[in-house]
């Protein structure tokens, strides 16, 4: 047992003095690989340090001439509001009115400030083949109502656009306008007395289609079926339809200005017994002309002759014109102005006519609003004067349909 | 008379009514009718499609592209048109009733007759926070005039080769031809246009709205104050007096616009700093010596160097 005690003893020993040695070889090499990895270490953060620098340099420096930009296909550009596809664009427009009269009456807006319309305005594609656009009208002195609903069909035979529904139509420039985009805060006199204070809008079917014509002219008419009524030189009867058509012509004059010229028939009735009694001849033109790119000048006159089968002594040919002139002297001020004159369903030995004469400055604000200035001076049929001044707020919100000419 | 007034109205319609059922056909061999909404996008469909393509475009350049009111010149050249060429984005605003009035079901948006151009591009400003129209005029898909930096330009005209090839394949190969040399000569421009601006790197100027970012990216400037306080708002005392502060401040000596928007703001900034009033072209054709997309941009280029270079 001894023995083997020493024997064991000294191989211990002797292994582990090997041991220590083989240890010791070891270590070195340890010492050696850890002080090769330091170094490595070391030029990595020197490389990296270096690259920091540049980097720093980089930013630090002016930018170069055109940066390198991607070699690879650029980010798409972000589709355009995918959720426009499936809601209706949205839009409201708000017109408030401060009126002063010396009218007696207590009739719309006299003396007050007045939230004569809000409009909503929707819109959008049906399908592929038509498109829907509303206006709903709120006032705080009439009840709600339709301004307009219609259908828009474009995929008609030879090009020809339908519209089918309420909707303003293509008689004449003022008729067939929002109140909101006139020129001025009221329609010419003659619109409303021949017509609506808020132009003509009816129900119905109307054709489009716009083509070339001789020396640079473009043509486009129009004609439609409405519904009888709805203005002043029609009974108020619907049963009756309105025929009514339209022909529109345009020529560019130069890159700076242009002129519209318009004829429009209408054909209706003033009850419901009879035949089509009244027939409207309208007459329209325009001349716009940019002095610079925000300096605009526009000239815009329109005649109506009524011609109605009238028992004497009324008065069969009742007419009525305006004249309006408006100049936008700088980017957000226009100023312009109006004469009225028309002559309205009367004895022919009366011969009763009313006149007005009006002023107005528009400042626009921006783009979604506008506020407007008005004086008018009216002469009415029993030639009494009434001096009027209005103050007119207009805005919009949501999607806002840009005009066109 | 009353009746005098509709027989004379079908009279005048009917006429017209059957000039338009003639119009409807159109011969096959005719080029293609493109439309573009801006003039610089009319020179690159001229550029690529030659002869092969009759071009006219919507929007006059003497006028801010952003408001335009199309006429009925316009809508008619769009409802006889094969192609719309547009920004996309929300540049045109005037475009969506326009195209409504046109009634040409094959450039509606998305259909086979109409190129958005910005697709592709590597668009400017894309916001990064919800939007208001109390930042003013804002453009909600970042900024629409990228056809000011002429890396663009070759996006725009590769995509104009590939829809005029698409639409009309027997004119494919001289499309190709005529993009190849188109991009050959605006590469030796872009090479000539980096060593001019190079005098002028990282500079700064003064814009009234802010329509340059492509361009100043391009040259290595910066332009990112404005004479409008906000998008589309003019400038008053108060914002004029505020940016004066800040030019004054960095010596800055240059401002930049346009033809189309007045410059008594401008020259009055200009009188009360001693900067220069610099006008630029932001469309083909609003300055003479703009004919074509690489004279427009070289005029913007020497302007800008010839300004900024001097104010140092």
């Amino acid at each position: 047992m001894r023995r083997l005690f020493g024997w064991t003893l000294i191989v211990s020993l002797l292994l582990s003095s090997q041991g220590m040695a083989w240890a010791d070889e070891v270590s070195k090499e340890e010492l050696k690989a850890m002080r090769q990895s330091l170094e490595e270490l070391k030029q990595i953060v020197q490389k990296q340090q270096a690259h920091i620098d540049e980097l720093e340099r980089k930013v630090n420096a002016p930018r170069p001439v055109a940066p390198a930009r991607p070699a690879a296909p650029a980010r798409p550009s972000p589709a355009p509001g995918q959720i426009g596809a499936v809601l209706p664009e949205i839009g409201v427009v708000g017109d408030i009115v401060a009126t002063s009269t010396q009218k007696r009456t207590d009739t719309e807006g006299n003396d007050r400030i007045a939230l004569r319309e809000m409009e909503l305005v929707l819109g959008n594609y049906v399908d592929p083949y038509c498109r829907y656009d509303a206006t709903i009208s709120f006032s705080d002195s009439e009840a709600p109502s339709v301004e307009e609903g219609y259908l828009t069909y474009w995929g008609l035979p030879w090009g020809v656009k339908g519209r089918f529904g309420r909707f303003f139509p293509r008689i004449g420039k003022a008729a067939s306008m929002h109140r909101d985009s006139l020129s001025t805060v009221d329609d010419p006199l003659v619109v409303r007395r021949f017509f609506n204070d808020d132009g003509f809008k009816r129900t119905g079917v109307d054709f489009s289609r716009p083509f070339e014509g001789p020396f640079g002219w473009v043509l486009e008419p129009s004609a439609g079926l409405l519904e009888g009524g709805g203005a002043s030189v029609f009974g108020s009867t619907r049963r009756r339809p309105t025929l009514y058509s339209h022909l529109k012509t345009f020529k560019e004059l130069s890159e700076f200005s242009n002129l519209e010229l318009g004829i429009s028939g209408l054909l209706g009735s003033k009850d419901a017994d009879s035949g089509f009694e009244v027939g409207v001849l309208g007459v329209d033109a325009t001349y716009l002309h940019h002095v610079t790119p925000t300096n605009k000048l526009t000239l815009q006159s329109e005649l109506y002759v009524q011609d109605r089968k009238e028992s004497l002594p009324f008065d069969a040919h009742p007419w009525g014109a305006y004249a309006l002139a408006d100049y936008r002297f700088a980017p957000r001020w226009s100023a312009g102005g109006r004469l009225d004159q028309t002559r309205l369903v009367d004895a022919v030995g009366s011969r009763h006519e009313e006149q007005g004469l009006s002023a107005f400055l528009t400042f626009y604000q921006s783009e979604f609003a506008r506020w407007r200035l008005q004086f008018r001076h009216e002469i009415d049929q029993n030639k009494k004067k009434d001096n009027a001044v209005f103050l007119q707020g207009t805005f919009a919100i949501g999607t806002h349909k840009h005009s066109l000419q | 008379m009353r009746y005098r007034v509709m027989s004379w109205m079908v009279q005048a319609v009917a006429p017209m009514v059957a000039v338009m059922m003639l119009a409807g056909g159109v011969g096959a061999a005719q080029p293609l009718r493109v439309v573009a909404t801006l003039s610089v996008f009319a020179d690159l469909v001229k550029q690529v499609g030659g002869d092969d393509v009759q071009v006219s475009y919507v929007a006059s350049p003497r006028f801010n592209p952003h408001f335009i009111e199309p006429k009925p010149s316009d809508v008619l050249k769009v409802k006889q048109a094969d192609l719309l060429v547009d920004a996309g984005l929300d540049l045109e605003a005037w475009r969506g009733p326009l195209l409504d009035a046109a009634s040409n079901p094959n450039l509606f948006p998305g259909s086979h007759g109409e190129l958005d151009l910005s697709v592709g591009i590597p668009l400017l400003e894309v916001p990064d926070r919800p939007l208001s129209r109390l930042m003013g005029d804002m453009h909600i898909y970042g900024n629409p005039h990228y056809w000011l930096h002429p890396e663009n330009a070759k996006i725009m005209a590769r995509a104009i080769a590939a829809k005029l090839a698409e639409m009309d394949p027997a004119r494919a190969a001289a499309y190709q031809q005529r993009l190849s040399d188109f991009l050959g000569r605006l590469d030796q421009h872009i090479a000539q246009w980096q060593q001019a601006a190079a005098s002028i790197h990282g500079k700064e100027a003064v814009a009234y709205h802010n329509e340059w970012p492509y361009l100043a990216e391009f040259l290595g400037i910066r332009i990112d104050h404005f004479l409008e306080p906000k998008p589309g708002i003019p400038p008053g005392p108060q914002s004029l007096g505020t940016l004066e502060a800040y030019m004054k401040a960095h010596g800055i000596r240059v401002i930049v616009q346009p033809t189309y928007v007045p410059r008594a703001a401008a020259e009055a900034l200009a009188k009360r700093t001693g900067a220069t009033v610099v006008i630029l072209a932001q469309n083909l054709g609003e300055l003479p010596r703009t004919k074509d997309y690489l004279s427009f941009v070289d005029y913007d280029v020497q302007q800008l160097v010839q300004a900024m270079g001097s104010s140092s």
